[in-house]
C-alpha cells in the first residue's frame, strides 16, 4: 500500500502466491497470506485482481486498459471508478508496488 | 488412565477430586481439568455432567485447566464471590457464589473459545441427525438455545449449544455436548417440553437475567465422537407474535457472519479460511423468524426435508 497518493508511473502487480481464492456464487473470497485477513470481492474487483495477476502495470496502464479487459465501452468504465477500485485493492494490500 | 462416566464414581471421591483439581472432564475433542471451590458448583457439575466421562487423579493430561475460585482471600469469607479462572488473565467480573454454576459454564466456554487452535470455532449451536448437521447460528436474543433444546426433543442429537467446532482436515463438526444455556422466558418453555428433571435450578439476577441449563442426554454423550457434516445453517430470530417466515440468504454473507462470530479464525488463519470455504460448499443458509417454538420446529423440519432427507 502506498502511504500517499499513487503516481500513474508506479508499477503494480498482484502476486498469486500471497493469497488464496475461493468463489461462492458471484462473490470471491480472498485470504491474504500477508495480512491474515479475509476479503470479499465482487465480480469487478475480482476482474481487477486478475488483470494485475502476474502482469505488472502502471496505474496509467490499468486505467487505460481495464475497460478493454472487461470488454465494455470506456464510458461504462470511467477512469474515476477504475482508480477507486484500484485504491480499494491497494488499501487492503492485495496489489503490490514493484520497482520498474 | 481410563475415563468412566462421572456417576460411576463414588460421590465422595468425585467431590474430593473436584475440590482438589484432580478431576479431568473428557468431553468431545477436549479434556479439561476442573477445580471447584463451592458446594453449589460442585452439585451442579455432579448433576449436569453425570453421564460425562471423567478421570480422577493427578496424572491425567488435559488440554485446559479451569478453576472456579474466589477473586481474592477476602471474598472467600465475606460476601462470597467467585470468578472463572481459565489459567490466563481475563477480565471476568466476580459473581456471587450463588451463581457459581454460571462461572463454571463461562469458564468452560472461555477455555475453548480462547485456547483452542486445532479447530475453527464459530459461535453457534449444532444438532445432527445421524452424521448430518444443522448449524443454528447465534444472534443475541434470537432463540438459538431454545431452538437447540426443542430440536433435541424432536430426536436430534446435541453436538453443542455454544460452538460449531470445525475439524479443519475433514470440514466436519465435532461434538462438545455441554448443558444448553437457557435464558429468561425460555427456561419455562424448555421445562415444559423437556421435563423439570432435565433442567437445572434457575439462577436469578445474573448479568444476563435468569439462567438455567438443560442437561445433555446420555445418548448425546455416547455419540459425541461421531462427527457430522454440516448441511444447513439457520439464523433464527424469535419475535413475539410473528408469523413464521423463512428466507434463503447468500452463502457469502453467511461466511462473513460466521467469521465475525469466531474467536479464533484470525489466529488460525489460512487453514480456518480453507476449512470454512470447504464446509460451506453445498450448504444452504436461511434466516428464519417465528413467534413460537412450534413454528420454529416446523420451519426447520421443512428446510431439512427439502435439502437433506
Amino acid at each position: 500500500m502506498s502511504a500517499g497518493p499513487n503516481s500513474d508511473d508506479w508499477v503494480w502487480v498482484v502476486d498469486p502466491d500471497h493469497f488464496i481464492i475461493y468463489e461462492i456464487g458471484d462473490t470471491t473470497f480472498v485470504f491474504s497470506r500477508l495480512s491474515g485477513t479475509t476479503h470479499m470481492l465482487n465480480l469487478v474487483s475480482r476482474a481487477m485482481l486478475d488483470f494485475l495477476t502476474g502482469k505488472p502495470k502502471t496505474l496509467g496502464e490499468v486505467v487505460a486498459g481495464f475497460a478493454d479487459y472487461l470488454q465494455v465501452p470506456k464510458e461504462e468504465c470511467p477512469s474515476g471508478v477504475v482508480r477507486r477500485l484500484f485504491d480499494e485493492l491497494d488499501d487492503v494490500g492485495l496489489v503490490e508496488r514493484i520497482l520498474p | 488412565m481410563t475415563a468412566r462416566p462421572l456417576e460411576k464414581y463414588m460421590k465422595a471421591d468425585a467431590i474430593r477430586a473436584l475440590k482438589s483439581g484432580t478431576l479431568v472432564l473428557e468431553l468431545g475433542a477436549f479434556s479439561t481439568r476442573v477445580k471447584l471451590s463451592d458446594r453449589r458448583s460442585v452439585a451442579f457439575f455432579l448433576d449436569m455432567y453425570a453421564d460425562c466421562l471423567v478421570t480422577l487423579g493427578d496424572c491425567a493430561l488435559s488440554d485446559f485447566s479451569l478453576t472456579v475460585r474466589p477473586p481474592n482471600q477476602f471474598r472467600k469469607y465475606f460476601r462470597h464471590q467467585v470468578v472463572p479462572d481459565p489459567g490466563f488473565g481475563f477480565p471476568a467480573a466476580p459473581l456471587p457464589v450463588s451463581m457459581s454454576p454460571l462461572a463454571l459454564e463461562m469458564g468452560l466456554n472461555l477455555s475453548v473459545a480462547l485456547q483452542c487452535f486445532r479447530y475453527a470455532i464459530f459461535h453457534a449451536g449444532v444438532v445432527a441427525e445421524g452424521d448430518q448437521a444443522l448449524i443454528i447460528a447465534a444472534k443475541s436474543g434470537g432463540g438459538k438455545s431454545t431452538l437447540t433444546a426443542a430440536l433435541m426433543e424432536e430426536g436430534w442429537r446435541l453436538l453443542s449449544d455454544e460452538f460449531a467446532i470445525l475439524d479443519l482436515e475433514e470440514a466436519s463438526l465435532r461434538g462438545y455436548p455441554r448443558p444448553v444455556s437457557l435464558k429468561n422466558a425460555s427456561i419455562d418453555v424448555v421445562r415444559g417440553f423437556a421435563g423439570k428433571d432435565q433442567v437445572s435450578e434457575t439462577l436469578h439476577g445474573t448479568p444476563k437475567g435468569s439462567i438455567a441449563y438443560r442437561r445433555p442426554r446420555r445418548g448425546d454423550i455416547e455419540r459425541m465422537a461421531l462427527p457430522a457434516r454440516p448441511r444447513v445453517i439457520v439464523f433464527p430470530a424469535f419475535t413475539e407474535g410473528a408469523a413464521p417466515r423463512c428466507q434463503e440468504i447468500d452463502l457469502a454473507d453467511t461466511a462473513m457472519q460466521l467469521i465475525a462470530s469466531s474467536p479464533n479464525y484470525q489466529v488460525i488463519g489460512e487453514r480456518a479460511f480453507t476449512g470454512l470455504m470447504t464446509m460451506l460448499d453445498g450448504m444452504k443458509a436461511y434466516e428464519i423468524e417465528y413467534g413460537s417454538t412450534e413454528d420454529s420446529l416446523a420451519l426447520v423440519s421443512d428446510l431439512w426435508r427439502s435439502h437433506v432427507s
